[in-house]
């Protein structure tokens, strides 16, 4: 049919629309994706634009049968999410190039909304909702336009009936997302794809590592404290605890890392705090120094006090736990643990080795020697910078001789390596240190220029000791993190930061919001829907009840909407004048003079006179002027406005009782 | 005050002198007659229909016939019969009471049912047939007919098809007490019609015709009268509803009511007003459950 050919406008639209759904999986997608679907769309307007239809069936099976290898041997699976997007948005780019019909159309803008919703699997910021919600809405006007019956209506109508269109499903969203039955775990998991970055910290360390962490200001977690909040020098959030070291780099050892964790009892105040993990595809959630109880079934402390989750941390979770910040160990340390906390290779830091005996020499009782080390660190023109001299292979005793310049990482690895040369034990710590307070939300911030490394070594009698080296150096680092230690060093928004209170503010009250949004939003769980469930006074709440309610809430809001329907399909009369009489009317009536409905406007005013001569002129000159709208030739001089004017103005008094 | 306001005023007040104490049904007589309907006048002899019917034609300046209908009256009693003229040697049409522009027609159920029905077609078309040649009645044209509803013996009651082609059914009833005072002590009225001063002439008559069907009706009107028609048509109780032509005949009242009333658009109330005058003799009550025409009123809401 000619009249179903698509124009060049609408094409314009639905491939602007697509672009859109498209920019959202811009950092998912690999860009000769993209490229493909953007060469399609131009190729298919260019061909709108000179008036002349898709291009020969021919040429598109060729494509199609070039784009899929290409894919196949991208992602070697046409299966799980990146595969899919990118398959879903060849499918969309190709679509477009053979759109002739306005069933084409319908047909992209269901890609469109697909493609819109896969991009909420891959993140589920509130920016990205919005946007994608835009999208959505655009689309929606775009199909309006399309499938417009007579004349196309204007942008700005179309894009007012597509917002209500979208209005109208809110209440269908609110009832699923409220009510749909949640389960404590996902029936299905989205086959999470393994080049999905890991980000935070890892499970080695060279120097340098955490140099990219330090400059960016990604949040790792949010805690929130029930009760107290330790001192900053006691806010060390433990992460992997490293005890593996090659002379240059350190790693979470594999042998040593199963069994239960050596038994301690805990001391001094205890801290009751929730931590709210952003994923980061790792499996340890950082609790803070030395954690003792948590709520997560699924994870359990490693033997080095790390508590380890069994699968990664792929979407945000919560975990209560308590933590004390003194520990007493009562059990001597196992002969392997301290065999593998003493290795480190012989031939590898000789300068080093020396040093520590030299030292062991003089400082025979441990905390002695530590003190001696961690003044060296003091006294010695160690310089605390992000920006190190590279090490090379005997990494520590260039640093602790040569370069003297280090961060957090290299302190600590330098100290560990002394300490085993000493007969030490000891190991590298990494996790986060401090934090930040929001005092719009009253939880603490713990971005990855948090990342912290410091040291653990074991002391007879007393157990494992925490020994941060580069407050020796930086104590600052320690009291106030790393952004204002850091100096010329900081990243551009905390230099703003400092200079501009006001943006500190706005940042603050950002992060608030998207933890608000986390918190409220993303982990609206089955707790959460019992909890509705209790606060909608329903007895014993169970999923059973949970689908009634449901489906009451259904069945109400499709009444509404075919309601709704109902209306746009009959819209009411716009008599205003009417509305305006019967409002006249019920003032009437509350004032003791009812109209009957079969009585005219000016049979009624002499009614009213005669029972209310106090109401008699204005009503019968309302009425009158009622009448004349109505029921007179029209004319400039009897107006509505007036008429509405006078009525919402007419308060007439309740009867009296007269006797 | 509009010209045309001040000759129906004084018509109806010429009238009022006639006729006493029956303003309500002197206005809906007028207002028939402006509609170019024709009027039956139902009630018991002696109340003054002749009086009235001869007090209209003479203050319109109508020419006024009178026909009393008996059981043994013919069509030709009524139209008139060709007669053979011997001096021309041909036939000459002799024109019956019919040719005039107020036609009386006394107590009508009393004919024929032939003869009932020879005036009702001259009615309804405005001309009369007789040998094949067709003789057009005068203009404005008007029948005012009575019946006694009381006096049932030898009668033929109209059937309602014959009913419909009346614009209105008015009862005049007895005077009121004040009003049967003046009678009693005041001079005979007949005399007093043949006193009575013309109003109008054919032509003002025509131009107040006229100004009926100028009379601005409102969709929101229309709206009301379908709904009154509608209703009589499903209402409970009645055999049938209103027709097409007493739809016509309805709206065509109110305007000549509203005209009356000094307005130039209907309101609902006119059309109250004549409801009962023009509806009554049309819908048919079933049996002994009459449905008082007042209650169709009620029943429908005014936009």
């Amino acid at each position: 049919m000619i009249t179903d050919r698509v124009s060049y406008e609408q094409l314009l639209g639905i491939s602007g629309c697509l672009g859109l759904a498209l920019l959202a999986h811009v950092t998912a997608l690999p860009l000769w994706v993209l490229a493909i679907v953007v060469v399609c769309g131009v190729i298919r307007l260019l061909l709108a634009r000179r008036g002349s239809g898709a291009p020969p069936r021919g040429i598109l099976i060729a494509l199609a049968a070039l784009a899929m290898p290409l894919l196949f041997l991208r992602f070697h699976t046409f299966n799980g999410l990146a595969a899919g997007t990118a398959l879903l948005s060849v499918t969309a780019g190709l679509k477009l190039l053979e759109t002739k019909t306005q069933r084409d159309i319908y047909i992209i803008t269901l890609i469109i909304y697909f493609v819109s919703l896969a991009a909420l699997l891959e993140g589920d910021s509130f920016w990205l909702l919005g946007y994608l919600i835009g999208v959505c809405w655009l689309t929606t006007a775009t199909l309006l336009r399309a499938t417009s019956s007579g004349s196309a209506h204007g942008w700005q109508r179309s894009l007012r009936y597509g917002g209500r269109v979208l209005a109208q499903a809110l209440p269908l969203t609110l009832v699923l997302w409220l009510l749909f039955p949640r389960l404590a775990s996902p029936l299905w998991q989205i086959p999470s794809d393994s080049r999905t970055a890991a980000s935070g910290l890892s499970d080695t360390m060279s120097p340098g590592d955490i140099t990219q962490l330090a400059l960016s200001d990604e949040v790792a977690f949010r805690v929130r404290f029930d009760t107290g909040v330790p001192p900053a020098s006691d806010r060390y959030w433990r992460g992997p605890v490293l005890d593996t070291f090659d002379g240059h780099t350190w790693t979470r050892g594999t042998s040593g890392t199963g069994g239960a964790p050596p038994p301690q009892e805990p001391q001094g105040p205890a801290y009751h705090y929730t931590v709210m993990m952003e994923p980061h595809q790792h499996r340890w959630i950082f609790m803070l120094d030395w954690p003792s109880t948590w709520d997560q079934p699924r994870a359990e402390l490693s033997n080095d006090y790390t508590l380890m989750q069994r699968d990664p941390l792929s979407r945000p979770i919560d975990v209560v736990g308590t933590s004390y910040t003194r520990v007493q160990y009562s059990e001597p340390l196992k002969p392997g643990t301290r065999r593998r906390d003493l290795r480190q290779p012989a031939d590898r830091n000789p300068r080093t080795q020396q040093l520590a005996q030299e030292m062991r020499g003089a400082h025979p009782d441990d905390m002695d020697l530590v003190s001696a080390v961690l003044g060296m660190f003091h006294q010695q023109p160690f310089y605390y910078t992000l920006t190190p001299p590279k090490l090379a292979d005997n990494s520590v005793d260039e640093f602790l001789f040569d370069t003297k310049r280090g961060f957090c990482g290299h302190y600590a690895s330098a100290f560990a390596a002394l300490m085993r040369a000493a007969g030490i034990p000891a190991r590298v710590v990494t996790g986060y240190h401090g934090g930040m307070l929001n005092p719009y939300g009253d939880y603490w911030i713990l971005r990855q220029s948090d990342a912290h490394a410091w040291t653990e070594i074991w002391i007879e009698g007393r157990g494992w000791v925490r020994v941060d080296p580069t407050a020796a150096i930086a104590p600052e680092r320690v009291e106030k993190g790393l952004s204002n230690a850091a100096g010329a060093d900081d990243s551009l928004a905390s230099r703003w930061q400092r200079k501009t209170p006001w943006f500190a503010g706005a940042r603050l009250r950002l992060d608030l919001l998207r933890e608000m949004w986390r918190e409220r939003i993303l982990d609206f769980n089955q707790d959460s829907q019992r909890k509705l469930l209790e606060f909608l006074k329903i007895p014993e709440p169970d999923g059973q009840k949970l689908v009634l309610v449901m489906g009451t809430a259904m069945a109400l809001v499709l009444v509404w909407l075919t309601w709704q329907v109902h209306r746009e399909l009959a819209p009411p009369s716009k008599d205003v004048a009417g509305r305006t009489y019967a409002r006249l009317c019920a003032k009437l009536a509350a004032a003791g003079v009812a109209r009957k409905p079969h009585e005219g406007a000016e049979a009624y005013a002499i009614r009213v006179a005669h029972e209310r001569p106090d109401l008699a002129k204005t009503v019968t000159a309302l009425c009158r002027h009622y009448s004349a709208l109505r029921y007179a030739t029209p004319s400039r001089s009897i107006t509505l406005g007036q008429f509405q004017a006078s009525v919402r103005a007419f308060r007439p008094k309740r009867a009296m009782r007269t006797l | 005050m509009n010209p045309l306001h001040s000759q129906i005023d004084a018509i109806l007040a010429q009238l009022n002198q006639v006729v006493l104490g029956k303003d309500a049904q002197i206005r809906l007589c007028l207002a028939c007659l402006l509609a170019r309907g024709h009027l039956l006048i139902e009630d018991i002899p002696g109340v003054g229909k002749t009086t009235l019917a001869h007090g209209i034609a003479q203050t319109l300046g109508l020419s006024f016939q009178r026909v009393q209908f008996t059981s043994d009256l013919l069509p030709a009693d009524v139209l008139g019969v060709s007669i053979f003229d011997r001096e021309t040697g041909k036939f000459r049409f002799q024109r019956g009471p019919i040719f005039a522009q107020l036609v009386l027609a006394d107590e009508i159920n009393r004919a024929s049912p032939k003869a009932q029905s020879a005036l009702l077609e001259a009615m309804e078309e405005h001309q009369v047939t007789l040998d094949g040649v067709s003789m057009a009645l005068p203009e404005p044209f008007f029948v005012i007919a009575t019946q006694n509803p009381q006096d049932q013996v030898g009668t033929f009651p109209l059937p309602e098809s014959q009913l419909d082609r009346f614009l209105m059914r008015v009862h005049l009833g007895y005077p009121a007490a004040a009003a049967e005072r003046e009678l009693l002590s005041g001079v005979d009225r007949r005399d007093l019609v043949k006193t009575l001063k013309t109003i109008t002439t054919t032509d003002s008559l025509r131009r107040l015709q006229q100004s009926v069907l100028e009379v601005h009706v409102a969709p929101a009107l229309l709206d009301y009268v379908q709904a009154l028609i509608a209703h009589t048509r499903r209402a409970p109780g009645l055999n049938a509803g209103l027709s097409p032509r007493a739809g016509i005949g309805l709206l065509r009242a109110a305007r000549a009511w509203a005209l009356i009333c000094g307005r130039n658009a209907v309101i609902p109330e006119h059309v109250q007003a004549i409801f009962p005058a023009v509806v009554e003799h049309r819908v048919r009550q079933r049996g002994s459950d009459a449905v008082a025409v007042t209650r169709l009123l009620e029943a429908v809401p005014v936009p």
